[in-house]
């Protein structure tokens, strides 16, 4: 408890890392994401909830530009990386993803080996200068993803043999492989066990310790469990912003209290 | 709800369902029935009239080759022996044959120098004078040769002619049929497998027992190699351009229906465009593999460009989203990730596509590939520009013929052509196999 | 939060386990009132009456906290819901220890029953025990309705029965200085006395919580205190 309180209030010093300023997102003419003002903190873990359909995904994949794909989405505001708009003309979408890493809802390692799967990013980002180098990328990311000791004497298996648990983590290390700054989550674990949730939480907390780490869950108490920072998204509004404690015991606003608590609202 | 009901017996609703749903198997199966049947039927008819084109009966003849008949000059200068006809090597073959009756002490009633004569085949005089020609020092020497005796003959031992037949038919005799029976028994008269069907040029009507589908192989390969060498790459890269970069508008649906349209056009409609661009306008030779293989280009385009796309479509989002997520480039993301799953659906229509413009008949009449054509093409790049006809033009034009030995060999080519097809399914059955969805 | 929960069986359980701190806090103030009315009738038979009546009120805290930490393992409660059964521990706690001391006061009323008795005093005490009941039922009508105004007015009238200890503390000091024999049952007395300024302290315990529960924040520690009695020596003397 002392421990995490200590934690809780280095957050509050953490440097922002990334700043996103007056929001919209439309798709099509859906209004998606209205006004929204967020601050990430650097090496802080920040949890994105709300009910379905509330925009916190739409918002998640604005901060690595993932919605660039989608041919009706438009984005407006201004999101910053280290003071750098992400949505600069000059800024190469592929670019920022290096930087700014994602783990998606379902686990989906590419169908190569486990190997491959992890060497992937830094082979086309061109992070490794040798075979040496990136066998050492491979171990540190698995090493860093909590999996190296279970693959590490099959290396060569497919990725897509590991259990459902094995494989986030299998993804989480090959988001890490390319060193990004930020790595985002867009419900990781909605597709474990409580065991394997329970290893990717833990997980979560370690990477906090290198990263800002930004989650969208279902699970409110996956949020609680695992941020210091929780966002509560409404029908596209960012209705409350606060610290994870005081959303879970005290929300200011009613329409958080009514979702936390399992209210009609 | 009313009065209790057990378990144990099925009420009046449950036994009409339950008989309804055993109706329908059984109509299920009267259904795979008759398809079984009618599969069986054509198999058996096919597999009865041409199997038999694969066995060939021959004669085992020795034959002086007398130098004053054949080079009288006895210079065996080429150019004064091509003078001799195949007439005179006819006669060369049938003083050959009676020598060896006359050797053997065979004597056949009623049978007449005609007979003999005739008991060859027509090509056979040809063969031996295309041998002489080779090698001139031949001439004065006896040798031995297999030649093909007449289609009535080879016909008797298929079953083809009776006695009976013989008759009626003022081609063969009786008298034939016996000397045939004589000299099968001396071990000189015997069927063997055909090479010659499926290695020798088409032949005349007059001599369907050396009709082979040497130059229809040759020129259907050739049409394929030129449908994968165009019709893969602007089928896999039209599917992915359409799939993966092209944006959604108005345009691109234009061409989307425009390519389901042109799987649907008839073949032939491809003939006639394939005759006005590239014979026509284009100025390409008549009867050519590359013109055939053009138009079954054109024809394939939208087959593999279809199956194409719904494999490319089949591969889940997620992996595209993997690949973004770790800062792939589109293009990255796409030939790394998304084209090798989709390999095997690609492949497996491109193959199912070849098969097809491998059986395709009616835009090859156009475009004159149903010429008679003797000689092969030439190796590949000129022999894609040489005459050539392809398989199942060779199968039109022998069922067109008027001697019932044609309807033997068409059979028969219909049968090498079954096989090439399934050859070509079970390569893609394979390939699906191999490359099973591993995601 | 005046709207139910997507599953209604959690409003059910909040609403149970709500409904037996308001049974507690009744059998509390009966207690409160009886243990003072038979200090003031030296009524033997209700003061044994009460402390028997103790053993329900434990039992019932019993059941309370079992049902609080079901409450918690089975339904993760959050925000309002989480605030409203750690409100409904610390409540019961306040009201079991408030429980203790009417208890303490019947036990020691059948002592002081066997002494001579201080005029003023049994009627000074049930007062000052009226108020203490009159605040205890205000919190928990403030905690029914949510109504934090009420609670913070609860806080502010421990004042008052700091100042009736105060007033009962100088007045037992003179019984015991008039006449030593008095010592015996002026330190009873006080000791009553004192009780009930404690379940005062735990009736301001429970207006807090009331507090707590409606704004989500402690009130500060600028509780009105008028508990002087530490200082009285000092400035006689």
């Amino acid at each position: 408890m002392n421990v995490m309180r200590q934690t809780d209030d280095a957050t509050a010093t953490a440097e922002i890392k990334i700043a996103a300023k007056g929001v919209q997102v439309y798709y099509g003419d859906n209004h998606a994401i209205k006004d929204v003002d967020v601050d990430i903190a650097d090496r802080t873990v920040t949890a994105f909830i709300g009910p379905s359909g509330c925009g916190k995904s739409t918002f998640l994949r604005c901060l690595n530009r993932m919605n660039d794909t989608i041919d009706i989405c438009r984005v407006e505001g201004k999101i910053t990386l280290d003071g750098e708009d992400i949505y600069d003309k000059r800024v190469d979408p592929v670019q920022l993803r290096a930087k700014v890493g994602m783990v998606f809802q379902k686990p989906n390692p590419f169908p190569k080996s486990i190997y491959d799967n992890v060497a992937y990013g830094p082979r086309i980002h061109g992070l490794a200068r040798g075979k040496a180098e990136l066998d050492e990328i491979v171990e540190n990311s698995l090493r860093r993803a909590a999996l190296w000791g279970e693959v590490k004497d099959r290396l060569n298996a497919p990725g897509t043999g590991l259990s459902g648990g094995q494989q986030q983590r299998l993804c989480i290390a090959r988001a890490v492989a390319t060193s990004p700054e930020v790595l985002l989550m867009d419900e990781p674990c909605s597709a474990l066990d409580p065991i394997a949730t329970a290893q990717v939480e833990e997980l979560i907390d370690e990477l906090r310790s290198r990263f800002a780490v930004v989650i969208v869950t279902h699970s409110m108490q996956q949020a609680a469990r695992v941020s210091q920072k929780t966002a509560f998204f409404h029908l596209g509004n960012l209705v409350e912003f606060g610290e994870t404690g005081q959303i879970f015991t005290n929300p200011r606003d009613p329409r958080t209290e009514s979702y936390i608590t399992g209210r009609i609202g | 709800m009313t009065a209790k009901t057990s378990l144990l017996t099925p009420d009046a609703r449950t036994k009409r369902r339950n008989a309804a749903e055993a109706r329908f198997r059984l109509y299920g199966l009267i259904a795979v029935a008759v398809a079984v049947i009618a599969l069986a039927g054509l198999l058996v008819s096919i597999f009865g009239n041409g199997s038999s084109a694969f066995r060939q009966t021959t004669l085992h003849l020795e034959i002086p080759l007398p130098e004053d008949k054949l080079d009288k000059s006895g210079t065996r200068d080429l150019e004064v022996m091509k003078k001799v006809t195949t007439i005179g090597y006819a006669k060369v073959l049938a003083n050959a044959l009676e020598a060896q009756l006359d050797a053997q002490g065979i004597s056949v009633e009623g049978l007449k120098s005609k007979d003999i004569s005739k008991f060859l085949s027509e090509e056979a005089p040809a063969t031996l004078r295309n041998q002489v020609l080779e090698d001139p020092s031949l001439v004065g020497q006896k040798i031995t040769l297999e030649l093909l005796v007449g289609g009535r003959i080879d016909g008797y031992y298929k079953g083809r002619v009776t006695r009976e037949t013989a008759l009626l038919d003022k081609n063969v005799s009786t008298a034939q049929l016996d000397l045939a029976d004589a000299l099968k028994e001396m071990g000189l008269l015997h069927t063997s497998f055909n090479w010659g069907f499926v290695t020798a040029p088409d032949a005349s009507e007059k001599r369907p027992e050396a009709a082979g589908l040497g130059v229809a192989i040759i020129g259907s390969f050739y049409m394929m190699i030129v449908v994968l060498a165009l019709a893969l790459p602007i089928g896999v890269a039209t599917a992915v351009y359409l799939e993966e970069f092209a944006p959604k508008n108005r345009f691109t649906d234009i061409i989307e229906v425009n390519i389901s349209n042109l799987a649907a056009v008839p073949s032939i409609v491809f003939g006639i465009l394939g005759l006005a661009a590239f014979i026509n306008f284009a100025g390409l030779p008549q009867s050519a593999p590359i013109v055939g293989g053009l138009v079954l280009t054109l024809m394939t385009l939208p087959r593999i460009i279809i199956p194409a796309r719904a494999a490319l479509k089949a591969v889940p989002p997620s992996i595209r989203a993997a690949a973004l997520g770790v800062g792939a480039s589109k293009m990255q993301s796409v030939f790394h990730h998304v084209l090798p799953l989709a390999a095997p659906g690609i492949l497996t229509g491109m193959i199912i596509g070849l098969a097809q413009a491998l059986g395709e008949t009616a835009p090859l009449l156009l475009i004159g590939m149903v010429a008679f054509v003797r000689d092969y093409p030439g190796a590949p790049m000129e022999g894609f520009f040489d005459p050539a006809t392809a398989l199942p033009v060779q199968i039109y034009n022998w069922t067109q013929r008027a001697d019932p030995a044609f309807v033997e060999r068409a059979s028969g080519a219909i049968i090498v052509l079954l096989i090439f097809l399934l050859a070509m399914n079970a390569v893609a059955i394979l390939l699906r196999r191999k490359f099973e969805r591993r995601w | 939060m005046n709207e139910q929960h997507i599953l209604r069986a959690f409003d059910r359980d909040l609403e149970a386990i709500q409904a037996m701190v308001m049974k507690m806090g009744g059998m509390v103030e009966a207690a409160i009132l009886d243990a003072a009315q038979a200090l003031e009738t030296r009524d033997e038979e209700l003061a044994t009456k009460v402390r028997a009546g103790d053993k329900a009120i434990d039992a019932l805290e019993e059941r309370i906290n079992e049902e609080a930490a079901r409450l918690i393992a089975l339904r993760a409660p959050a925000a309002s819901d989480l605030r409203t059964v750690l409100s409904v521990l610390k409540i019961t706690n306040s009201l079991e220890r408030v429980g203790d001391y009417a208890k303490n006061m019947a036990k020691r009323s059948n002592v002081l029953g066997q002494m001579t008795a201080i005029s003023g005093a049994g009627g000074s005490l049930r007062r000052m025990s009226k108020a203490v009941v009159q605040m205890i039922s205000d919190a928990l009508d403030a905690y029914n309705t949510r109504d934090a105004a009420l609670a913070e007015d609860v806080r502010n009238r421990d004042r008052e029965v700091d100042q009736m200890y105060n007033a009962l503390f100088r007045e037992f000091l003179t019984h015991m200085m008039e006449d030593p024999r008095n010592i015996t049952a002026c330190m009873h007395l006080h000791f009553i006395a004192k009780n009930i300024e404690r379940m005062g302290d735990h009736a301001t315990t429970v207006a807090e919580q009331v507090i707590y529960l409606v704004t989500g924040e402690m009130p500060g520690e600028k509780r009105p205190k008028a508990d002087s009695v530490t200082t009285i020596g000092v400035e006689d003397a």
